[in-house]
C-alpha cells in the first residue's frame, strides 16, 4: 500500500511531463545501482542501496538527456538505448556475481529472495518491520517534497517557460523529481519489482487524469487508485496464490480499464454517446437542408422517399423525422407529407451560419 | 595469443554445434530487429517495441496453459497474438484519451506484463517444475536454441522480409509522409497495421534470444547506429541489419567465451557499443568530425577577418 501511495503520487507528474517511459527506464537501471552497492559495500544495508540506485537514476536521466540534446537521436530512442545497455551490465554483474546469490529473474518481478537489503519473505507488505520504516520515512518525504515544491512543480510542469521566467529553475525541479523517482523505484523494488513499479506510477495516474482536471484532485485520486489495486490485488494473490506484485498490476489495469470505459466525461461509454449523440444531431440537420433543398423543386416528401434519397434505412429515417416531428423543427401535411417549420429553418440557419 | 584465442572462438562457430546455433539464431534476431527497427526509429515509437515485448508475455503463458506443451510454435503464437493485442490497446488508449503515447506504453507495458507474472507463477503453483522452460522469455535463453528453433525463426524472418521487400515503397511512404500516402490512396492504416504485425513477429523471435525486457534494445540500437552514416532508408536498413547480425554472433562468442554469461545482455553490450562508435566515428555526423570541422571552420574564419578587411576592394570603385 505504501509503495503504491508513493509511486502514485508521483506518477501525477510523470503523466502530465510525459515523461512516464523514463520512469520506465530509471526503475530498470537502479538495478545496476543496487548492485554496484551492493558490490563495493559488501553488505546489504539500505542506505548505500538507496544511494546506489539513485546515482544510477541520475546517470540515467543525464545520459538520456545528453544523447538526446546532441540532436543525433529522439528522446524515445535514447531511452530505449541507455536502460537496456545498463540493465544489461546489471543483468551480467549479477550472474557473474559469485558472492552474492541473486537471481536475475527475482528482479523484474520483485521476489524479497533478491532483495539485498531486507530478509522478510514476500508477505512483509503486511508483518514487513524494516521495509515498512523505510517506505513509511519515503512516504513522508515524497509527501513533503511534493507540498513544499507543490506550486513550483505545477507550474513547471504545465509552462516551463514561465517557471523560467519567474526565476523557479525547472531544470533544478527536473532533476529533484527525477531523484525522487528512482528513491521511490529503488525502494518499491523489494516488493514490486521493477517492471510493475511502473504500473504503480503510471498506472493510477493516467486513470485520474481521465477523471479529473485538478492536478491536486489527481494526485489523491491517484494515490486511492494505486491503493484500491494495491489492496484488491494482495487479495486475489493470496487467493489465488500467484505473484503478488503481478497481480497488483493487473488489478491497477483493470481499475485503469474500468475508469476508462465508464469515466463520465472521457469514458469509451459517455464518448461514443457523445459521438452517437452529434451525428444524430447532424442527420437531423441533414434531414432538414434536405428537406429545404426539395421544397424549392417543390418535391413531396415523407419518411419513406427520405430513407431512399439520403441512403438510410426506414427506421432510422422514421427515427429522425419523429425526433423532428416532436421538437417541431417539421410538421405533418394532410397526405402524410412533411414540411418544414420556423424553428426547422432556424435550426439550419444555427448550423451553417 | 589473444588473437589465436580470438581465432579459436571464431572457428567455433564451424565446429561447436551449440555455439553455431546460438550464433546463428542471435545472428537471425539481429538481422531482423536490425531491419525493422529502422521503421520503429524514423516514426519515432522507439518504444513501441519495449511496450510489445512485454505485453508478449501473458500470451506465452496462456498458451502453454491451453497447449500444455512447451512447442516453441504454439509459445510463439500465443505470444504474438497478446503483443498485437497490447499493440491494438496503446493505439486505442492514445486515440479515444487525452493520455499521451508514453503513458499509454508504460500503461500497457506493465499491465500486461503483471498479468504475465501472474499467469506464470499461477503455472508454478499447479505445475511445479515443468514450466521452469517458461521464465527464459524473460531474459531469453539464446544458450538454449536447438536445431529445430533456429529453422523456426528463421523460416519467421524469411516471413517478415518478404514482407518488407514487398511492401517496401509503401512502408516508406507510410513511415516519412503519411499524409501524402493517403492522398495518393495507400491504405496507410492498414500498412501501419502490417508493419506493426511484422514488428511483433521480430519481437517474438527475439524472446527466444534476449528476452522480454532488452528486445527493445535490438530494435532501436541498430538502427540508431546505421542512421548516423547513411541517410537513405534502403541503405540505412542494409546497414543496420548488418549491425544487428554482427552483434548477434559477436555478442554469442564473447558469451560463449565465458561459463554462465548469459547471451542477451551480451548482444545489447555489444550493439550499444557499435551505436557509441558510430555516434563518435561517423564521417557526416559523428562527434570526432563535427569537433574537427569546427576547428577548421574557426581557423578559416579567423584566417579570413584580416583578408575581408585588408585586402577587399573597396566598393563602388
Amino acid at each position: 500500500m505504501l509503495v503504491a501511495a508513493n509511486c502514485a503520487s508521483i506518477g501525477a507528474f510523470l503523466v502530465l511531463r510525459q515523461m512516464a517511459m523514463m520512469s520506465d527506464a530509471i526503475s530498470h537501471s537502479v538495478l545496476l545501482g543496487i548492485v554496484i552497492a551492493v558490490f563495493t559495500v559488501g553488505g546489504r544495508e539500505t542506505v548505500p542501496v538507496i544511494v546506489g540506485g539513485v546515482l544510477a537514476g541520475i546517470l540515467t536521466v543525464s545520459l538520456v538527456e545528453l544523447l538526446y540534446r546532441t540532436g543525433k537521436l529522439k528522446q524515445d530512442s535514447s531511452i530505449g538505448i541507455v536502460f537496456p545497455f545498463l540493465f544489461a551490465i546489471g543483468v551480467i554483474l549479477v550472474t557473474q556475481a559469485g558472492n552474492v546469490h541473486i537471481d536475475a529473474q527475482h528482479v523484474l518481478y520483485g521476489s524479497i529472495e533478491f532483495v539485498p537489503f531486507d530478509t522478510l519473505y514476500l508477505d512483509e507488505i503486511n508483518i514487513g518491520s524494516k521495509s515498512l520504516w523505510v517506505l513509511g520515512s519515503l512516504a513522508i518525504a515524497n509527501i513533503s517534497f511534493i507540498a513544499i515544491l507543490y506550486k513550483e512543480l505545477k507550474i513547471s510542469t504545465f509552462d516551463a517557460s514561465l517557471a523560467v521566467s519567474v526565476g523557479l529553475m525547472p531544470v533544478l525541479i527536473h532533476y529533484l523529481l527525477m531523484i525522487m523517482v528512482a528513491t521511490t523505484a529503488v525502494v518499491a523494488f523489494e516488493s514490486v519489482g521493477a517492471i510493475l513499479v511502473i504500473a504503480f506510477f503510471i498506472v493510477p495516474a493516467a486513470g485520474a487524469y481521465l477523471l479529473t482536471d485538478k492536478l491536486s484532485k489527481m494526485i489523491l485520486l491517484s494515490v486511492s487508485f494505486g491503493i484500491i489495486s494495491a489492496v484488491s490485488g494482495y487479495l486475489f494473490a493470496i487467493l489465488v496464490d500467484v505473484s503478488i506484485a503481478g497481480s497488483m498490476a493487473t488489478m491497477a489495469g483493470a481499475v485503469f480499464g474500468l475508469i476508462w470505459v465508464f469515466a463520465p466525461n472521457r469514458g469509451l461509454i459517455s464518448r461514443w454517446r457523445r459521438i452517437s449523440k452529434q451525428r444524430f444531431d447532424l442527420d437531423v440537420v441533414i434531414l432538414l437542408t434536405h428537406m429545404q433543398d426539395e421544397f424549392k423543386l417543390h418535391r413531396k416528401i415523407d419518411s419513406s422517399s427520405i430513407a431512399n434519397d439520403l441512403g438510410w434505412t426506414i427506421e432510422y429515417s422514421n427515427k429522425v423525422c419523429d425526433f423532428a416531428l416532436n421538437k417541431k423543427f417539421v410538421e405533418m401535411g394532410d397526405q402524410g407529407d412533411l414540411n418544414l417549420t420556423n424553428s426547422g429553418q432556424e435550426k439550419i440557419h444555427h448550423y451553417t451560419a | 595469443m589473444v588473437l589465436e584465442e580470438i581465432f579459436s572462438v571464431f572457428l567455433g562457430i564451424f565446429t561447436d554445434y551449440t555455439l553455431r546455433y546460438v550464433a546463428l539464431g542471435s545472428a537471425i534476431l539481429g538481422i531482423t530487429s536490425g531491419a525493422l527497427g529502422c521503421f520503429t526509429v524514423l516514426r519515432k515509437q522507439s518504444l513501441f517495441g519495449d511496450a510489445l515485448s512485454h505485453a508478449a508475455l501473458p500470451g506465452i503463458g496462456i498458451a502453454y496453459l491451453l497447449a500444455g506443451t512447451k512447442d516453441s510454435l504454439l509459445l510463439m503464437l500465443g505470444a504474438a497474438v497478446f503483443a498485437w493485442f497490447g499493440g491494438i490497446v496503446t493505439l486505442a488508449i492514445t486515440s479515444t484519451t487525452r493520455i499521451k503515447q508514453d503513458a499509454a506504453l508504460g500503461i500497457t507495458l506493465s499491465v500486461f506484463f503483471g498479468l504475465g507474472i501472474v499467469f506464470l507463477t499461477y503455472l508454478q503453483s499447479i505445475g511445479g517444475a515443468s514450466q521452469g522452460g517458461l521464465d527464459r522469455f524473460l531474459f531469453g535463453q539464446a544458450a538454449a536454441l536447438i536445431e529445430k528453433d533456429v529453422i523456426n525463426l528463421g523460416i519467421l524472418a524469411a516471413g517478415c522480409f518478404v514482407v518488407l521487400i514487398i511492401f517496401f515503397k509503401e512502408f516508406k511512404i507510410a513511415t516519412f509522409d503519411s499524409s501524402f500516402g493517403q492522398s495518393l490512396g495507400f491504405p496507410t492504416k492498414y500498412l501501419s497495421a502490417l508493419l506493426t504485425s511484422v514488428i511483433v513477429v521480430a519481437v517474438v523471435i527475439g524472446l527466444h534470444t534476449v528476452g522480454v525486457v532488452l528486445m527493445v534494445a535490438m530494435l532501436i540500437a541498430p538502427a540508431a547506429a546505421a542512421k548516423q552514416w547513411i541517410s537513405s532508408l534502403k541503405n540505412m536498413l542494409i546497414l543496420s541489419a548488418v549491425f544487428g547480425g554482427l552483434s548477434g554472433i559477436i555478442g554469442s562468442m564473447i558469451s560463449s567465451t565465458t561459463e554462465g554469461m548469459s547471451t542477451g545482455p551480451v548482444i545489447v553490450i555489444t550493439i550499444t557499443a557499435i551505436l557509441g562508435i558510430s555516434l563518435v566515428f561517423s564521417p557526416k555526423q559523428g562527434f570526432l568530425f563535427q569537433f574537427i570541422r569546427r576547428r577548421k571552420q574557426f581557423q578559416n574564419n579567423s584566417d579570413q577577418i584580416p583578408n575581408i578587411s585588408g585586402k577587399g576592394k573597396p566598393r563602388g570603385d
